[in-house]
């Protein structure tokens, strides 16, 4: 059976690095992108089961690219995170779900707290999540 | 003391940083069989996830008065 791929979007290449590790020793197929540029073009390239991005990014930002790849493919499970912010009255987090994230997870955040909520999310048919918001 | 509540840039930056810190912890963790190192890569996790309800707090206190 063909692993499930997850594409990561974090403008921190280090966090990048430890998302990455930990999700490739899980098993998962793991794509990785610095922006939302590019992780658009990985998205449509790679055909993830699951993203992870983050919130705040040079040339397009998590919101934004949250909504353009819900539009593409309503099916693909998405989870934000962000280690805080907002826009006007709204947490960033928050914005993230109400724009198509399934799930949400704050930073800072465990490697094993985030796995644990990849396979919730993956498994879940159309329940939203929301953790350590 | 913090004299002044965090901005959200700082807190943002430091809840990154923190991050780092524990899932770096946490991979050294994967590696480590040494029970006292798994103890203090434990102590390392426990000190960032405090280091944010410390950031998380500062952002709601009001600055002291003189």
């Amino acid at each position: 059976m063909k692993n499930k791929s997850i594409l990561i979007v974090d403008d921190d290449v280090e966090m990048l690095r430890r998302l990455g590790a930990a999700f490739a020793v899980a098993e998962y197929e793991v794509h990785a992108a610095t922006d939302g540029e590019i992780a658009l073009k990985r998205f449509h390239s790679a055909a993830p089961d699951l993203v992870i991005t983050d919130i705040l990014m040079p040339t397009r930002e998590g919101l934004e690219t949250i909504m353009a790849m819900r539009g593409a493919r309503p099916e693909v499970k998405i989870i934000a995170m962000s280690g805080g912010g907002r826009i006007g009255p709204y947490e960033f987090l928050n914005l993230a779900r109400h724009l198509g994230a399934d799930a949400v997870l704050a930073k800072p955040f465990r490697l094993s707290d985030m796995l644990t909520l990849v396979r919730r999310t993956l498994d879940a048919v159309d329940s939203p999540q929301v953790q350590r918001v | 003391m913090l004299r002044e509540p965090c901005t959200a840039w700082r807190r943002h930056a430091m809840n990154n940083l923190l991050g780092k810190i524990i899932g770096s912890a946490e991979l050294a963790l994967d590696r480590v069989a040494d029970v006292e190192a798994r103890r203090e890569l434990d102590a390392i996790i426990q000190l960032a996830e405090a280091g944010a309800l410390l950031i998380s707090a500062s952002g709601r206190a009001t600055p002291p008065t003189e």
